[in-house]
């Protein structure tokens, strides 16, 4: 594996019950990358995802990694309500470690730590998800669209903050996105999942990779991401 | 009331209420916070199955019934992770598994002991020393279990995705809680009954959800509130002559309505 590289993946197919979902696919991402995942509904950007966490089985095909991988799912699969205080979340992670330690401090939950987590709002829980994400000192952070749903400041800080962790803790972040908007702004890749193969580019060049990708249906993405979002 | 301790029936009543308070409350709490809280009417019925097979075999009912339900417990795994049914499917299908199984054993035996009818209702004063063995041997079960995995349970409650991550075992754990919650359920039968099983694990639950901060404290309140209700039943069946499991049942519904008052 190359030195540069936090994931490597060469040659991999992925069927679900005779259907291809990915057709032999081979991409690298570098470490300390930040990288926008987006595609269509039903591309095989969850497939990707899964795999790379190894909760499905590759067997076609190689997937290397370097180091640990932590992950934060979509928002709807969280209870919400759990009856847990944020202290016993984060200890989820952190035996010995010390709570008000570095993670907590970049994250601004300090004086949340005593708190029940079903007392947080949206913006502060997913605080609290990201530093137990932290705590287990992953070297690669997934983050399965965590924005659905959230208002628009919010959004943006969010973003800020991924960016800055993305900085602070040399960490490679991969992050599954309909928000094509506001790539260009964030991040500094993008990889684009659809027709069971997956390509990369420069953030800055979204807009043309996706009419690569997509051509003329390109649009839709935007269009199904708002109606998404109404609805909720 | 002092004098009413020193029968014997009353001693152990309340040891056998203590047990199975607090093990019925420890798997409820998980219970309800994995969004599972109708498992245990499944696994009660499916119970009432294997003690009517048991009765009709000769064998112990309380034994038939562990083995019944640890086979029980097992299949529902299958059915949800394997062959994809909805979590509450399954749960109907073991339920009127075990049911007609009973009502067709009961039919076809000649002669059953009127006994079985005391699992559909539970009689914790008739409760035996055998029983408060089995009770006990449970708890410590649990309690061993909880000792050692309380982490990875709770994480696999909080956020099931994350929890397959970051323990391999995540899987195994979730088995082994259904199979604790599966026996559990068996034994908790002696004090409410079959009929009423699911009030025993989510009534108490709900007060320590309720009344706690942390989840620590949840677990705690909730084994306290189940105990007492138990014990409430229990005084208050003896003294006014009501069936136990019923009076049980009113009592941690009580203390639920005071828990709505104390924490509005």
């Amino acid at each position: 594996m190359n030195k540069k590289n936090s994931i490597e993946v060469k040659n991999l197919s992925f069927s679900y019950q005779e259907e291809t979902i990915l057709d032999n696919i081979s991409f690298s991402i570098e470490k300390k990358d930040l990288v926008a995942v987006i595609g269509h509904n039903g591309s095989g950007k969850s497939t990707l995802i899964k795999l790379l966490l190894s909760l499905l089985p590759s067997k076609k095909g190689s997937i290397k990694t370097s180091g640990s991988i932590a992950y934060i799912p979509q928002k709807f699969n969280q209870d919400v309500n759990f009856p847990a205080k944020v202290k016993e979340i984060l200890e989820l992670e952190c035996c010995d470690c010390d709570l008000r330690g570095d993670v907590v401090k970049s994250l601004n939950i300090e004086n949340l730590i005593e708190k029940q987590f079903k007392n947080l709002s949206g913006g502060q829980q997913q605080r609290v998800m990201i530093a137990l994400s932290l705590l287990s000192n992953p070297n690669i952070l997934i983050l399965d669209e965590p924005t659905v749903g959230v208002d628009t400041a919010t959004q943006e800080e969010f973003y800020k903050l991924l960016k800055k962790i993305n900085n602070d803790r040399d960490l490679t972040i991969l992050f599954v996105t309909h928000d094509t908007g506001m790539i260009s702004n964030y991040f500094t890749k993008t990889l684009c999942v659809g027709n069971k193969e997956v390509h990369i580019d420069n953030a800055k060049n979204t807009n043309t990779l996706l009419h690569s990708v997509y051509g003329e249906n390109f649009h839709e993405l935007h269009h199904h991401h708002n109606h998404e979002v109404n609805k909720k | 009331m002092i004098e009413l301790l020193e029968y014997e029936f009353m001693q152990r009543a309340l040891l056998g209420g203590l047990l199975i308070g607090v093990t019925s409350s420890l798997i409820g709490v998980f219970l309800v916070l994995k969004r599972l809280s109708l498992l245990g009417d499944s696994f009660a019925h499916a119970s009432f199955g294997g003690i009517a097979l048991g009765f009709v075999l000769g064998w112990n009912p309380l034994l038939t019934a562990f083995g019944f339900v640890s086979i029980a417990s097992l299949g529902i795994d299958r059915l949800i992770n394997k062959i994809k049914l909805y979590g509450e499917s399954a749960i109907a299908l073991l339920l009127s598994f075990g049911m007609a199984l009973a009502l067709i054993l009961i039919g076809a035996a000649d002669k059953i002991n009127a006994n079985i009818f005391s699992y559909l209702f539970g009689s914790l004063l008739t409760i035996s020393y055998q029983d408060i063995l089995f009770a006990s041997i449970i708890l410590l079960l649990v309690l061993i279990f909880y000792y050692f995995n309380y982490k990875k349970l709770f994480y696999s409650a909080f956020n099931r995705e994350i929890a397959l991550i970051r323990n391999k075992n995540t899987k195994i754990i979730d088995k082994i809680f259904i199979l604790l919650c599966a026996i559990t359920i068996v034994i908790s039968i002696r004090a409410v009954g079959i009929l009423l099983i699911s009030a025993l694990l989510v009534i108490p639950s709900l007060i320590g959800l309720r009344l706690s901060n942390s989840l620590k404290q949840t677990l705690i309140i909730s084994s306290c509130a189940s105990v007492l209700g138990i014990y409430l039943g229990i005084f208050i069946s003896y003294y006014f002559d009501l069936p136990t499991g019923g009076t049980i049942v009113m009592s941690l519904l009580g203390l639920f309505l005071v828990s709505i008052f104390i924490k509005k």
